[in-house]
């Protein structure tokens, strides 16, 4: 039942308070250097042998990699909710974010766990159909450790009746 | 401080999206024609990692000596950034601490304007990077 209820909701039906978990990924020093040859090219993301040499004594992911792996744990989870949904979804793009800090270095092998809670709702309606939803982010790693916390603005659109 | 180019092809785009943002308008051109964006356009992250790296590739070659991305303490996404489209930042200096969470390092507030083609704003980041004041 808990799942026919959290699918398919309009921005209306977003509680502020609202807290998930919403999934998990192990880092894998391949898949860090594939990321990072693309978009982050320094050493320390991209070549271990020369990253233990450099601050962090190892290889470590790059800041937008653990970004990215946000927003795909984000996408697999949503796409729970949006069965049946006209284009396929209801929630929206993301349209600006706050805030954002990464606390601990990513390194291969560690696994992060991603939350986010919804903290606040906006009044604005953008092109008569869509309504602005801001949660707060974090992810921790298998210690426990908050290694990144942000906010994010994206659109939910509101109900037709 | 003006940055270089860089543009993503349909085929970048859409190897990001599958990898880490794979919802329709990121990954398929009729989807992205009929999306809210009107066209198959690239994730934000990917916008915003790009944009990153051309700047710090700036400071780096100004002798600001940029060790790592810390914060972005606000970022915003203006406009979609299509297939082949070039994307160049400018850069302001903005607060100098003496520490940052990365080790011997101080941090540095840069604004960056991302820009497409004529000049259009496509994304504006506000961000801290830990640069290396020991060189």
């Amino acid at each position: 039942m808990s799942n026919l209820y959290l699918r398919n909701r309009w921005f209306e039906d977003l509680p502020v308070g609202e807290f998930h978990v919403f999934g998990s990924h192990t880092f894998s020093e391949l898949e860090m250097i594939e990321f990072a040859r693309l978009y982050s090219k320094a050493p320390e993301y991209t070549d271990p042998e020369a990253a233990r040499a450099l601050r962090w004594g190892g290889l470590v992911a790059a800041p937008w990699h653990i970004c990215a792996m946000w927003m795909r744990k984000m996408v697999d989870y949503m796409e729970v909710y949006a069965q049946g949904v006209n284009d396929g979804r209801r929630n929206g793009a993301g349209i600006s974010v706050q805030s954002m800090i990464w606390l601990e270095p990513v390194r291969p092998g560690h696994t992060l766990t991603y939350t986010y809670e919804i903290i606040a709702k906006s009044d604005k309606v953008i092109r008569d159909k869509w309504g602005v939803i801001r949660s707060r982010n974090e992810a921790f790693n298998q210690n426990g450790a908050k290694v990144l916390s942000f906010e994010i603005d994206i659109l939910a659109e509101r109900g037709s009746d | 401080m003006k940055s270089h180019q860089r543009s993503l092809s349909q085929e970048e785009i859409i190897d990001f999206a599958q990898a880490f943002d794979p919802q329709p308008y990121h990954m398929d051109a009729a989807a992205g024609d009929a999306s809210i964006f009107g066209g198959l356009c690239a994730s934000g992250w990917q916008v915003a990692a790009v944009a990153t790296q051309l700047a710090s590739d700036t400071l780096a070659a100004e002798g600001y000596n940029p060790v790592m991305l810390t914060e972005v303490s606000e970022m915003k996404w203006r406009k979609p950034t299509f297939v082949d489209q070039s994307l160049t930042t400018e850069l302001q200096l903005g607060e100098r601490q003496p520490s940052s969470m990365v080790p011997g390092c101080e941090s540095q507030g840069v604004e960056i304007s991302v820009f497409g083609p004529e000049a259009v704003l496509v994304a504006e980041i506000s961000a801290i990077f830990a640069v290396d004041t020991s060189q």
